[in-house]
């Protein structure tokens, strides 16, 4: 079956003081109807301009090189703004990460709330609205669905009479009421107390579940990460370095960032890893082959040299390394130094 | 008797109200509070936002007046000295705050920075302070030569975070408070800052205060845990007791719903439960046990009593009206508490 979306080789570069920063370099990505997929990295590998790229909403010094994004068989980086008009914040929304800057504070969550509802189907914003019977109607439907206790009064408030876990699910309300097919939710619940995180996790799991939604989650945190999602793309450095079926990654990993990614978690077993050597590679002048290599403990002759590309090494688990080769060219042996001409941390 | 003492503190900010700054009412930050840090130790303060532990962690370093309360460090009350007697103490403790990037003054290079807690204690002459820099900057591994004459904005969030624990050593402390000291940072710079602190820790014999939500990393690196509550100490133990068997409702909430990362852990964690609802604001706490309306082994009586912090077992306190026999008005049969929580489960 063809999937909801898919994002083929997208490059994207940014003009930025020091020189051109190639931010996206080559990044797959595939969501089926229903699915759930989690995108896991750490600051800066360039998961938000990926979720960006899709909703048309990079800032103006971005670039695309390369690439498309396919979604419901239409090439979203080709449409004319008109059009992606009618899929923005309706059929592909967007939850957006801190629940206390995304809403305007000078527009009661009902006049925010009605803005979204009256934008669908209409080509311009309308003048003069009314809140009409079957709009409001509409309101407090979803503003129920989100379990938010008080619609009627919270539909007269400001943002800032609002608490942070309300705040989050009025953002939901807002992404969830053009009764979109695709929801791209960017670090959804990190900015709240855990107890409440929880609450909103396992509500939008249901929402999710439920309304038949596929969703796209951008989290550095890999437990909600687990949590929640089907299946996993783990990003470095502006490329995909793993992808896998969740309850398989966290069991086992391929790549040896998402081995340190998952080795520096803190452990309630009591165990906590040393952390991966180095930082994150520089945008303007990245490594020449594989993006990781400087920071890698296997790091071999030909990680300078070629670029490993993303390939099927086990079924269903896809890995961009040298240390393993596609399925059926038999496996390649972790050999080379270990890293002795390690750098210091972060000292680059 | 432990380096560091809190007994009874109260922290209570006034809430005014129109030209004259009537006082109408006060918002409850701290509520009560005994702790007790034995040198050498880690302590850790866990809690949802607003529940009170940075306004308690700058009570014990008088950064904040107490409402009322004593805090004693190193065996010197140091709620009531006055600013000169207390400047020798201040040089004993210190503070390594959340965010490296606010904390840090972005027009001073490194160097001053490190040195600025030196000049304002007058240690040391200019060659001798010049020294000590280098020798602070390579406690917390960062090369020297490198790093001294640059700017905050030209280092990287662990980076940068190593500067503020340098600042942070600088007056050889015996105690230092650590609000969330990697909550700003990515978990695999966040597992180098930790091994540095727990080295640095055993190096110089350091006590530690942590501040966290995060109660994995909390489990890696405290000794003892108290979890807060609306101002209130809710339950305190040995961090393998806290999470092996927590007895407090609301801590085997939070504990069950920590997202974890493998199925050893998963084992480890209670039965979901769900808290309904949102801690409520500190300025309006709720009457009785403050936990009450989100409390899900909530029994008569909850509404009214407020239970008292009560031994559980070794070490180990919990404030539920469930365990605080004399809470409960007796006269009833002692109640097989056991059995109760075997029920809910």
């Amino acid at each position: 079956m063809e999937p909801l979306l898919t994002i083929q080789d997208l490059g994207i570069h940014m003009r930025t003081y020091e020189g051109r920063a190639r931010v996206l370099n080559g990044v797959r990505l595939t969501i089926h109807e229903g699915e759930t997929v989690a995108l896991v990295g750490e600051t800066g590998c360039g998961k938000s301009i990926t979720a960006k790229a899709i909703l048309g909403l990079l800032p103006p010094n971005a670039e695309i090189v390369s690439g498309s994004i396919v979604f419901k068989g239409r090439d979203l980086l080709r449409l004319p703004e008109e059009d992606l008009h009618g899929i923005r914040g309706r059929q592909i929304a967007m939850i957006f990460q801190d629940p206390s800057t995304a809403l305007n504070p000078v527009f009661t969550v009902g006049e925010q709330l009605t803005d979204v509802v009256l934008w669908q189907g209409a080509r311009r914003a309308t003048i003069g609205r009314r809140v009409t019977g079957a709009v409001r109607r509409r309101c407090m439907e979803i503003l129920r669905l989100v379990r938010i206790p008080d619609p009627e009064g919270t539909f007269g408030r400001y943002p800032v009479e609002l608490s942070g876990g309300m705040r989050q699910r009025v953002l939901i309300a807002l992404a969830l009421v053009g009764r979109p097919e695709l929801l791209i939710a960017d670090e959804l619940g990190t900015a709240l107390d855990v107890s409440v995180q929880d609450q909103i996790l396992l509500e939008v799991r249901e929402l999710v579940r439920t309304g038949g939604l596929s969703v796209l989650y951008i989290t550095h945190n890999l437990g909600v990460a687990r949590l929640v999602s089907d299946r996993i793309y783990v990003m470095y450095g502006g490329e995909i370095a793993e992808v896998a079926p969740a309850a398989e990654v966290f069991r086992r990993q391929l790549h040896p960032y998402s081995q340190g990614l998952l080795a520096a978690v803190p452990r309630l077993t009591g165990t906590m890893g040393e952390g991966i050597e180095g930082r994150i590679p520089d945008y303007v002048n990245p490594p020449p082959a594989c993006r990781f290599e400087p920071r890698c403990p296997f790091r071999m002759e030909i990680c300078r040299l070629r670029r490993p590309l993303l390939v099927e090494a086990e079924p269903d688990r896809w890995v961009a390394c040298h240390l393993h080769a596609a399925r059926g060219d038999g496996p390649r042996v972790a050999s080379g130094s270990r890293g002795e001409s390690g750098s210091r941390e972060e000292s680059g | 008797m432990g380096l560091v003492e809190a007994e009874g503190v109260v922290k209570y900010f006034p809430i005014t109200q129109g030209f004259l700054r009537r006082r109408v009412g006060e918002v409850k930050a701290v509520d009560g509070v005994n702790l007790s840090i034995k040198e050498g130790a880690t302590l850790a303060l866990v809690g949802e936002s607003g529940s009170g532990k940075t306004t308690l962690a700058r009570v014990i370093l008088r950064l904040l007046p107490a409402t009322s309360g004593r805090v004693t460090f190193d065996g010197c009350e140091i709620t009531t000295l006055d600013d000169g007697a207390l400047r020798p103490v201040r040089q004993k403790m210190q503070i390594v705050f959340q965010n490296p990037a606010s904390s840090l003054n972005p027009r001073r290079r490194i160097n001053e920075i490190i040195e600025e807690p030196l000049l304002i204690h007058r240690v040391g002459t200019p060659g001798e302070r010049r020294r000590q820099v280098g020798e602070l900057l390579e406690r917390v591994e960062l090369p020297s030569h490198d790093f001294m004459f640059r700017y905050p904005h030209a280092l990287s969030g662990g980076q940068r975070q190593r500067v503020a624990i340098a600042r942070a050593l600088a007056l050889s402390p015996k105690f230092i408070v650590l609000d969330e000291p990697t909550s700003a940072l990515d978990v695999s710079v966040q597992a180098k800052i930790i091994t540095l602190l727990r080295r640095l820790q055993r190096d110089m014999g350091l006590t530690y205060l942590v501040i966290s939500h995060d109660l994995s990393l909390v489990r890696n690196v405290a000794d003892v845990i108290a979890v807060m509550y609306l101002g209130k100490v809710v339950e305190t133990a040995p961090v393998a007791t806290l999470f092996g068997a927590p007895r407090h409702p609301y801590t085997r909430a939070l504990l069950s719903t920590i997202p974890t990362v493998s199925d050893e852990e998963s084992a480890l964690i209670p039965e979901k439960i769900t808290l309904g609802g949102e801690i409520p604001s500190p300025a309006s706490v709720p009457p009785g046990c403050s936990f009450h309306p989100r409390c899900y082994a909530r029994i008569e009586g909850c509404d009214r009593v407020t239970p008292e912090l009560v031994p559980v077992g070794s070490d180990h306190h919990a404030r539920c009206i469930l365990y605080d026999r004399a809470a409960i008005n007796t006269g009833e049969e002692e109640r097989p508490w056991s059995s109760h929580w075997a029920l809910r489960r």
